[in-house]
C-alpha cells in the first residue's frame, strides 16, 4: 500500500494533531436552554403527584423521597430506601435535566421520562404499586379527580395520565444559567483554576464521554477501561446480555454534580475529588495530582445551575460534597 | 304517458347533471386529499432518508474528531422516532399494505442502526482516550528515556504508536495488523528497579494499546455496518413500493379525470348541438307560422303582416272557379292536389320581374302581392293569368282537370277586403278579372245587410214581427171578401215592410220563423171569426222539412179555419218546383183551402202548369194593373188572362189598384176582385 511511505505517515500524524487542536475549539458542551416548553398546569399537577407520599404501597415514599430537590434532584443515601424500609440496589440518579438524557436509568432501559416512571412506581422495593393501584389511589381523591378532569377532560384517571403529568413536571426540572453556561455564552469569565480544570477535563479525555448539554447522559460507556472495575450491579448487560455490555452504564450527567453525592452507580464515594480520581484511574489509567483534581473539581463546581423555577424558592438547596 | 316521459327526461338530465357535479366535487376533494397525503408520506420518507445520511455523517465524524458531542445522535433519534410514529399511524400509508409492511421492517432496522451507533460510541470513547493518551506519550518519552537500551525500547514503542496513528487516521487495519504480537513482545520487557516510573508508564501504555487493539477493529466493523446498513436500502424499497402502488392509484385518478373531462367536453358539444337545433327549430316554427302547409306558400298571417309593413302595394286574389264542386265531387284528395298544382302554376306564370310574393289566403283563394311602381298593366297581367289556366290541364290518376280562375285586383287599402269585393263582383257579373275601384264598393251594402240582419233578428226575438191585413174587395158588390195577410216589422213606432228583409232572411235561415210567426198570429186572429184571408207561401218554405212539419201541426190545430184560407203562391215558384208544390196543394185543398197564384203575368206564365196545379184564383201582377187605365198593351194582356181564367172557371183578382180610373178599368175587364191602396191600405187590424 502506497500509504506506507514515511512521508505519508508523518502527514497523517499531523492530521491527527490538527484535529485535536483545531476542531477542539468548537465546544462539545452546550449550555442548558433558559426556557423549555412545557404545559404548566399539567406540570403543576405533576409536581403535586411528585411530592405525594400517598402514591406508594405504605404511604411513606414519594418520588421526591429519592429525587430530592435539596440534593440536586438525587438521593444523598448510598442506596434509596423504599416502602416498608426496603433498601434499593442502586444509587438514585438526579432527576434534574433528566429530560436531556437520551435514555433513563443507569442502564438506559427506559426510553424517556414517561417510561421511566413505571420503574420506581412498580418496583416493590421502591414504591411498590402497579397501574391498577395507582389509578385506584388517584380516583379516590376528589381533588386529583378535579385536577385531572380539568387538564385531561376525563373523569376517570388512568395510569397513563398520571405518568404523563409527572413526566411533564420532570420536563420542567432544568437548571439553567450555571457559571459555566454563562462562560460558554460569553457572559462570565472562569477563574484561572476553573479554566485550567476545564482544559484538563478536555486534555485527559473526560470530555470524550462527558459532553453535550448534560455533560454526560448521552452515551453508554464502560467503567474500568484501563483498570477493571469490580461492581457491575444493574449494568447494561443485564438487559442486553451482550458480553460487550458488561460494566457498561449510561454516562452520568455532571450537571449539579457538586450537589448530588454520593457518586457512581453504587454510591461508592461521597467526595467529588475522590470520584474524579477514581474515574481517571479506572478509565484513563491516570493517577491525577492533588492540584489537578482540585482544578477539575473547581471546574465541576461551575456546573451547578439555578434551581428549577417550578420548585418554589422557599425550599433551600443544600450542597454537600 | 308522454307527459310522464317528458318529466322523466327532464329529471333524468337534471339528475345526471347533479350527479356529475357531485362527482366532480368529490373527485376534486379526494384527489386533493390523496395528493396531500401522498406528498406528506413522501416528504416524511425523504426526511427519513436525510436523517439516515446525517446519522452516517455523525457516526463517521465521531470517529474522526477527538471531541464530539454525543447529543447529536439522540437528537436525530428523536426526530426519526417522530417521523416513524407519524408514518406508523398514517391511515393513508397503511393502505399501501406492501409498502407499509416493509416500512415496519425498516423501522426495526433503523433502530438497530441507531443502537449500533450507540454501541460504536461506547467503543469510540475509550479508543479516542487511549489514542490521546498515546499521543501524550510522545511528550513524555524524551524525558524518561536515558540509556541506549531504553532508546531501543522507545524506538519500538514509537513504531507501534506510529502504526496505530496511521491505522486510526486511515481507518485501515493493515497498518496495525501485528498489534497483538507487539503487545506480547512489550509485555515481556523487564525493567530494572530504578526504572519504576518507566515501568508504570509501560503498564498503562500496554493497557491503552490493548484498548486500541481490542476496540478499533470493532469500530471499523461497526462503522462499515452503519454506513452500509440495510436500513437505507430498506427505506429505498419502502419508497419504491409506495411510489409503485401510488402510481397504480394514480392510474385510476387519471382514468376518472379523463372520463370526467370527456364528459364535460361531450356536454359542451351536446349543448352547442342543442343550441343549433333550437335555433333551427325556431326558424322552422317561425316559418311554419307564416306558411301554408299544403302549398308551402305564405299564409294569410304573413299577407296581413306584409300588407301592413308597406304602402303602395297591389294585391291579386286568384280564385279557382267552382272549386267546391271539385272538392265535393272528387274528394278532398283531388282538391288538395289541385290546390298544390295551382299554387305551383301561379308561381310559374306570374311575371317574375315584379318581385311577387305568393300566398294562400283561403280555401281556394291565392294572393299575389307586388309593389306598385311605374305603369303596370294590371288588366293585362290578369288576362294572362286567366288565359294561362285555359291552356293547361292538371292530370290526376288519368283524369284531366281543366281549371278556370277569376282574378280580383286591388290597389286600395285594405287590400284583402277590396280585392275580395272585386272578386265577388266579378262572380256576380260573370267576368273573370277586374281591378277594384271605389264605385263598386259593396261596403255600404254589407253594412246595410248587417243592420237588416240585426233588425230582423231583434224583431223576431222581441215579438216585433206582426201581421198586417189588406182588404180584397168584390168588384160587383164593393164589399170586402177577404184579407191578405202581410208581414211587417215595427220598431220605435215605425212600421216597415218585410220585403227588403226577405233575401237576408233566406240567407240567415230566419225565413221560416217569419212564416211561422205570421201564420200563427193570423190563425189566432181569424180563428173565432168567419172572415176569409189569404197567406203567402214560398217554395223556400216548402223546401224546409222542419218548417213544413211545423206548419202541418199548425194546420191540424186550426183545422176548422183552413177552409177560409187561400194560399198565395208566386208564379215563379210554381214554375220552379212543380212536384213539391203539387204535393202541398193537394194536401191543403183536401182540407178545404184555396190556392191562388200570386203575381201572375210577371214571369213566363205557363198556363199548362197552372191548370195542372188545380189552382182556384189568379192574382194579376201589379205591373200589369198599374198602367191599365192608359196602356193598351196591358189591357190586352190582362184581358187575355181574364178570358183564360173565366174559361177555366178561375177567380181573378187585380192587385195594385191605386186609383179610381184603374178600378173603373178593372171592373170593365170583368175582374172579380180588387186589392190596392185606393181600396184599402194594409193595417194592423181589421176595420170594417
Amino acid at each position: 500500500m502506497y500509504l506506507k511511505g514515511f512521508g505519508v505517515r508523518i502527514l497523517l500524524f499531523f492530521v491527527v494533531i490538527f484535529n485535536v487542536f483545531v476542531f477542539a475549539k468548537k465546544e462539545v458542551i452546550t449550555p442548558i436552554p433558559q426556557l423549555i416548553h412545557y404545559n404548566k398546569p399539567k406540570a403543576l399537577l405533576g409536581k403535586k403527584l411528585f411530592f405525594d407520599k400517598r402514591i406508594s404501597a405504605d404511604g411513606s415514599v414519594s418520588c421526591a423521597s429519592c429525587h430530592s430537590p435539596e440534593f440536586g434532584g438525587a438521593d444523598p443515601r448510598v442506596v434509596s430506601v423504599g416502602v416498608y424500609g426496603k433498601k434499593g440496589i442502586i444509587q438514585s440518579p438526579t432527576v434534574y435535566n433528566a429530560v436531556f438524557e437520551f435514555r433513563q436509568f443507569w442502564n438506559g432501559r427506559a426510553f424517556d421520562l414517561k417510561e421511566q416512571i413505571k420503574g420506581p412506581t412498580h418496583n416493590p422495593v421502591e414504591m411498590g404499586l402497579n397501574n391498577h393501584k395507582i389509578e385506584k389511589l388517584l380516583n379516590s381523591d376528589p381533588i386529583y379527580k378535579k385536577m385531572f378532569l380539568k387538564i385531561y377532560g376525563k373523569k376517570h384517571i388512568t395510569y397513563n395520565m398520571f405518568a404523563d403529568a409527572v413526566a411533564e413536571f420532570e420536563k420542567a426540572l432544568i437548571t439553567p444559567n450555571c457559571k459555566f453556561d454563562k462562560y460558554l455564552r460569553g457572559q462570565a469569565k472562569l477563574t484561572k483554576q476553573e479554566l485550567h480544570g476545564y482544559e484538563l477535563f478536555k486534555e485527559i479525555g473526560c470530555i470524550t464521554c462527558h459532553n453535550g448539554v448534560d455533560v454526560g447522559g448521552n452515551s453508554f460507556q464502560k467503567i474500568g477501561i484501563i483498570h477493571p472495575a469490580k461492581n457491575r450491579t444493574g449494568d447494561r448487560y443485564e438487559i442486553t446480555h451482550n458480553l460487550d455490555d458488561k460494566f457498561v452504564y449510561k454516562v452520568s450527567t455532571l450537571r449539579n454534580i457538586a450537589l448530588s453525592a454520593p457518586y457512581f452507580h453504587n454510591g461508592s464515594t461521597f467526595s467529588l475529588a475522590k470520584a474524579v480520581q477514581k474515574m481517571a484511574y479506572f478509565n484513563l489509567g491516570l493517577r491525577l495530582k492533588k492540584e489537578e483534581v482540585g482544578d477539575i473539581v473547581a471546574f465541576l463546581d461551575t456546573l451547578t445551575g439555578e434551581k428549577p423555577k417550578i420548585l418554589n424558592h422557599n425550599t433551600k438547596v443544600l450542597g454537600k460534597r | 304517458m308522454k307527459k310522464y316521459l317528458y318529466f322523466l327526461k327532464t329529471f333524468g338530465v337534471f339528475g345526471i347533471g347533479l350527479f356529475v357535479v357531485v362527482l366532480l366535487v368529490l373527485f376534486n376533494y379526494f384527489t386533493r386529499n390523496y395528493f396531500e397525503q401522498n406528498n406528506k408520506i413522501i416528504d416524511t420518507l425523504n426526511a427519513l432518508e436525510k436523517k439516515e445520511l446525517k446519522l452516517n455523517y455523525i457516526a463517521l465524524s465521531q470517529n474522526i474528531y477527538l471531541y464530539s458531542n454525543f447529543d447529536k445522535i439522540p437528537k436525530i433519534e428523536r426526530q426519526i422516532d417522530t417521523y416513524l410514529y407519524e408514518l406508523k399511524n398514517n391511515k393513508a400509508f397503511q393502505e399501501h399494505k406492501q409498502s407499509y409492511k416493509e416500512f415496519l421492517l425498516y423501522s426495526k432496522l433503523v433502530h438497530k442502526k441507531i443502537d449500533l451507533i450507540y454501541s460504536t460510541e461506547t467503543l469510540i470513547a475509550p479508543t479516542k482516550n487511549a489514542i490521546m493518551y498515546l499521543s501524550f506519550l510522545f511528550k513524555k518519552f524524551p524525558i524518561l528515556i536515558t540509556s541506549t537500551k531504553d532508546k531501543r525500547y522507545a524506538q519500538d514503542v514509537l513504531n507501534i504508536l506510529s502504526e496505530i496513528m496511521l491505522s486510526k487516521s486511515s481507518m485501515d487495519l493493515s497498518f496495525s495488523k501485528n498489534l497483538s504480537k507487539q503487545i506480547l513482545v512489550l509485555k515481556k520487557i523487564k525493567f530494572a528497579k530504578n526504572q519504576q516510573k518507566l515501568k508504570a508508564l509501560h503498564d498503562i501504555l500496554i493497557e491503552n494499546i490493548k484498548v486500541v487493539n481490542r476496540f478499533f477493529p470493532k469500530i471499523i466493523l461497526n462503522l462499515q455496518k452503519v454506513l452500509h446498513s440495510n436500513s437505507q436500502t430498506q427505506l429505498k424499497k419502502v419508497e419504491n413500493l409506495f411510489l409503485h402502488s401510488t402510481s397504480e392509484k394514480l392510474k385510476i385518478i387519471t382514468y376518472v379525470s379523463i372520463l370526467l373531462i370527456s364528459f364535460v367536453v361531450f356536454s359542451i358539444f351536446l349543448v352547442i348541438m342543442l343550441i343549433f337545433r333550437l335555433e333551427k327549430d325556431k326558424k322552422t316554427l317561425a316559418k311554419m307560422v307564416v306558411t301554408d302547409a299544403l302549398t308551402s306558400l305564405y299564409n294569410r298571417i304573413k299577407l296581413n303582416q306584409d300588407i301592413q309593413n308597406k304602402q303602395k302595394q297591389i294585391l291579386f286574389i286568384v280564385n279557382i272557379d267552382r272549386f267546391k264542386y271539385y272538392n265535393d265531387f272528387y274528394g278532398i284528395e283531388v282538391g288538395d292536389f289541385l290546390l298544390q298544382k295551382v299554387a305551383k302554376y301561379i308561381k310559374q306564370i306570374f311575371p317574375n320581374e315584379l318581385n311577387p310574393t305568393f300566398y294562400r289566403i283561403g280555401d281556394d283563394d291565392f294572393g299575389i302581392l307586388i309593389e306598385e311602381k311605374g305603369d303596370i298593366d294590371l288588366e293585362k297581367i290578369a288576362q294572362k293569368l286567366c288565359y294561362s289556366f285555359g291552356e293547361i290541364s292538371f292530370e290526376y290518376k288519368d283524369v284531366e282537370f281543366n281549371i278556370s280562375v277569376s282574378v280580383g285586383i286591388s290597389k286600395e287599402y285594405p287590400l284583402i277586403e277590396t280585392a275580395d269585393i272585386m272578386l265577388k263582383y266579378l262572380k256576380k257579373n260573370h267576368k273573370t278579372f277586374g281591378v277594384y275601384n271605389n264605385k263598386l264598393d259593396h261596403k255600404q251594402q254589407i253594412k246595410e245587410n248587417l243592420q237588416k240582419t240585426q233588425t230582423l233578428l231583434k224583431a223576431i226575438k222581441t215579438n216585433h214581427l206582426i201581421p198586417y191585413y189588406q182588404p180584397i174587395l168584390s168588384n160587383k158588390t164593393g164589399e170586402i171578401v177577404k184579407y191578405e195577410v202581410l208581414a211587417r216589422i215595427t220598431s220605435k213606432g215605425t212600421v216597415q215592410s218585410i220585403y227588403p228583409f226577405l233575401d237576408i232572411a233566406k240567407e240567415n235561415k230566419t225565413y221560416k220563423f217569419i212564416t211561422q210567426i205570421i201564420y200563427e198570429k193570423a190563425f189566432q186572429k181569424f180563428e173565432n171569426t168567419n172572415i176569409c184571408f189569404s197567406l203567402n207561401i214560398a217554395l223556400f218554405d216548402l223546401q224546409d222539412n222542419d218548417n213544413m212539419q211545423y206548419l202541418y201541426r199548425l194546420f191540424e190545430r186550426y183545422n176548422e179555419v183552413l177552409p177560409r184560407v187561400t194560399f198565395e203562391i208566386l208564379e215563379s215558384d210554381a214554375v220552379n218546383d212543380y212536384g213539391l208544390l203539387k204535393k202541398f196543394i193537394t194536401f191543403v185543398k183536401s182540407k178545404g183551402a184555396k190556392i191562388a197564384i200570386d203575381d201572375f203575368g210577371s214571369g213566363y206564365s205557363n198556363f199548362v202548369h197552372i191548370l195542372n196545379l188545380d189552382v182556384d184564383i189568379l192574382k194579376i201582377d201589379g205591373s200589369l194593373i198599374k198602367e191599365l187605365d192608359t196602356n193598351k198593351k196591358m189591357q190586352i194582356i190582362t184581358n187575355t188572362i181574364v178570358q183564360f181564367a173565366k174559361a177555366n172557371n178561375l177567380e181573378v183578382i187585380a192587385e195594385f189598384v191605386h186609383s179610381k180610373e184603374v178600378l173603373q178599368k178593372v171592373k170593365e175587364l170583368n175582374i172579380d176582385c180588387s186589392q190596392g191602396f185606393y181600396l184599402g191600405e194594409p193595417k194592423g187590424d181589421i176595420v170594417g
